[in-house]
Order: C-alpha cells, then sequence, then structure tokens
C-alpha cells in the first residue's frame, strides 16, 4: 500500500510521458502487479484525453459590443454629481461651518427667548393678587413654572420655606440677614400658592 | 474603434500588440480582445459553471486590461497577465456566489441543480453520449475545491504550461505538479465509471 501511494504520485507524469526511463520501468513493474494502480493510471491517461477533448465555448454574438459600449463609458469623462461637487464642494467647509454657527446659536437662545416668549400678556389671576400684595411681585413665568420673586422676606416668611427658594443666596440668609439686605427670594409658584397668607 | 493599420492578426506577439496598445493604438486592444475572448471564457467558465457570469467576468478581465494597461511590462508574459486577471476576478466571483448562497435561502440548491444528472443518465450505455459526457466531468470538475479545479483546468483544458500556471497562480511550480496529480487522481476516482469505459 505505501509502495502504490508513492506509484500513484508518478501518474500525472506517466499521463504527460514526463517520467524518466528508470521511473517508468519501475512504474510499469508496478503496473503490472497491482491491478488497482493499473486501472487508477489509465483512468488518470483517459482523463486528461477527456479533459483535452472538451468542446470549447464562445463568447455571445454581442460580446464585444457589449464591451465596446462599456469602454466608451470608461473613456467619458467623469462629471461629479453636483450634491457631490461643484458648488458646495467649494464651499463645503463654509457650509458646514454656517451649519455649526446656527445650530450653536440656537442651542444658544433658545432656552432665553423660550423664557420670554412665554410670558403672559396679561397677568393671571395670581398676579394680580400678587401685585396687590406688598411682599412680592411676578419675576418670570416659564412653562414649567411660575416664579415669584419676594422682594421683602419676612423671617417668619422665609422658615415657612425652607429649601424650597431658589435664590443663589438663599444658603446664605437668615431671617435677619434677608429683612436686613432684603435680598430677592425666588420661589416657585406651586409653593406660593400652597402658602395664600403670604400676600 | 481604430480602423485596421497595422499588419494582420497572427503575425505580431501579444507583448507586441499591448505595447501598442499602451501608445494609444485601440485596433491593437481589439486584436487581444478577439485573440483570448474564448479562451478565458472557457477557463473562466469551467472554473465557474456558469457561462453568463462567465462572460461577466472575461468582459471585466478586458476592462480591467483596458484601464491597467500600463501596469502591464513586458517581463512577464501577456498570456499569463491576462490569465491572472481573470483567475483573480472569478476566484471573486465564486466568494461572492458562496456568500449569496449562504445569505439567500431561496437561491438555496437552484445553481446545483444546474449540473444535477440523475441516476439513470449514469446508465454505462448512454455515457458514450458526448454532452452528457462533458456535463457530468464539469459537475465533478464544479465539485472540486478551487485551487484544485483551476490547476486542472489550466493544465487539462487549456493546457498551458507548469511554469505559466506557476506564475498564474503564484506558486511554486512543483506545489503546482501536486496539485494537477491530486486533482486528475480525484477526478478520475469519481469518473471511474465514465473513464473505464473510453
Amino acid at each position: 500500500m505505501k509502495n502504490c501511494e508513492r506509484f500513484t504520485e508518478l501518474f500525472s507524469d506517466y499521463a504527460e510521458d514526463g517520467l524518466s526511463s528508470a521511473e517508468k520501468r519501475e512504474l510499469d513493474v508496478h503496473l503490472q502487479q497491482c491491478s488497482e494502480c493499473r486501472s487508477a493510471a489509465a483512468g488518470v491517461v483517459n482523463l486528461r484525453t477527456s479533459l483535452r477533448q472538451m468542446p470549447g465555448l464562445t463568447t455571445s454574438p454581442d460580446f464585444e459590443t457589449i464591451l465596446r459600449t462599456r469602454m466608451k463609458m470608461e473613456r467619458r469623462p467623469y462629471k461629479a454629481p453636483m450634491w457631490n461637487g461643484g458648488y458646495f464642494a467649494a464651499r463645503r467647509f463654509a457650509t458646514l461651518a454656517t451649519a455649526v454657527a446656527a445650530v450653536g446659536c440656537f442651542l444658544y437662545l433658545w432656552p432665553r427667548l423660550s423664557g420670554r416668549a412665554f410670558q403672559p400678556a396679561s397677568p393671571t389671576i395670581a398676579v394680580s393678587q400678587l401685585q396687590a400684595t406688598p411682599n412680592g411681585v411676578l419675576s418670570s413665568v416659564t412653562p414649567a413654572k411660575i416664579m415669584y420673586t419676594l422682594d421683602r422676606v419676612t423671617p417668619q416668611l422665609l422658615s415657612t420655606f425652607g429649601g424650597a427658594g431658589r435664590s443663589p443666596k438663599r444658603a446664605e440668609l437668615t431671617p435677619q440677614d434677608s429683612l436686613r439686605t432684603e435680598a430677592p427670594l425666588h420661589l416657585p409658584a406651586a409653593s406660593v400658592a400652597q402658602q395664600p397668607y403670604i400676600f | 474603434m481604430a480602423e485596421p493599420s497595422q499588419t494582420p492578426d497572427g503575425k505580431i506577439s501579444d507583448e507586441d500588440l499591448i505595447e501598442r496598445f499602451q501608445r494609444g493604438d485601440l485596433y491593437a486592444y481589439e486584436l487581444i480582445v478577439k485573440r483570448y475572448k474564448d479562451q478565458l471564457l472557457n477557463f473562466v467558465y469551467r472554473f465557474l459553471g456558469n457561462q453568463e457570469e462567465g462572460e461577466d467576468v472575461v468582459q471585466e478581465t478586458f476592462l480591467r486590461v483596458y484601464r491597467n494597461r500600463h501596469a502591464y511590462q513586458r517581463v512577464a508574459k501577456f498570456s499569463t497577465w491576462i490569465y491572472t486577471i481573470a483567475g483573480n476576478l472569478a476566484r471573486t466571483e465564486l466568494r461572492r456566489r458562496h456568500r449569496r448562497r449562504f445569505f439567500s435561502l431561496s437561491s438555496f440548491g437552484s445553481e446545483d441543480k444546474e449540473y444535477e444528472i440523475s441516476d439513470e443518465l449514469l446508465n454505462p450505455e448512454q455515457h458514450t453520449n458526448t454532452v452528457l459526457s462533458e456535463a457530468i466531468i464539469q459537475r465533478e470538475i464544479n465539485k472540486l475545491s478551487p485551487k484544485f479545479r483551476e490547476v486542472i483546468i489550466l493544465r487539462d483544458i487549456q493546457e498551458l504550461s507548469y511554469e505559466e500556471i506557476s506564475k498564474i497562480i503564484r506558486v511554486p511550480i512543483g506545489t503546482v505538479k501536486s496539485r494537477v496529480n491530486r486533482a486528475r487522481l480525484r477526478l478520475q476516482s469519481r469518473l471511474k465509471h465514465l473513464l473505464d469505459k473510453k
């Protein structure tokens, strides 16, 4: 069997007459003794003949016409689509910078403009009540909440609201300080509404 | 294309033709196409097992030659260069087809049917039919792995030398010879019923 493997490696050269005379003699001796190898070697020779006799194909009649058409398309100068060249290509950087600036402006101005935009044209009942009181005036109105600024904060009032205020100075204020400095105190409308005695 | 103004075809070597084409002679390119279109189609068709795909690959091969004509240098044989391009494109097409088959359930098995030959057709009495024999051989060639398929087509159907094949597929001659031998042994064992009758 090991011998057979060695000889099968020679079958191709055998079929192509590429063996040396010594190799050919050795293989012939083996083939006389081994019917399996004899059959395989004959098979390789026949296979080679069959493959060489395989009918050749020809290209379709319009092969060259199609090729010429494709070549003409190759020769046509490339014209970049408008969105990929021309005006926008020349000013791509400027366009991008403008877009970024516009987005930046919008993001910067939106919170400020939206607050003003939502200010009521006329005071609400609460505002009129507020205006009628000596303690506070309407500070700002946003869609989320109505804020009041109390101009004068009594110690009692400040202790009532505790952590409800939003003044940046709130943490530093004591009731006495508040009376002295009359620092404005920003309070959420909901908190004010729940404490009607403020006004 | 340009009108023929040079010596008749058949007397100019491929290398001269491509050099003329590099200098802008489109007629030389046309002669190259005429010389190689059928033999490249045979190579690619036997490799892919589909004539339509084969023609597409050969078209693309000639377009690559057209586009990259200046990449060719006379140190290599033109036939080796063009076969290398066609072989690369055919292998790419084969990989693409495998991907398509993998992702498309609808196409699953459809191409196999093209070479499906029923057992009754393998009746020894009918095997002498040339067309049938060719179909059977082609089916078995398609079953070989691409590396064996390529060398046996180039060697036994295209009848290129081992040296040319070695340059086309860029492997040593010894490896080419070994692959050819193994491919032949594999094919002959599968086609035993057909070959024994010859």
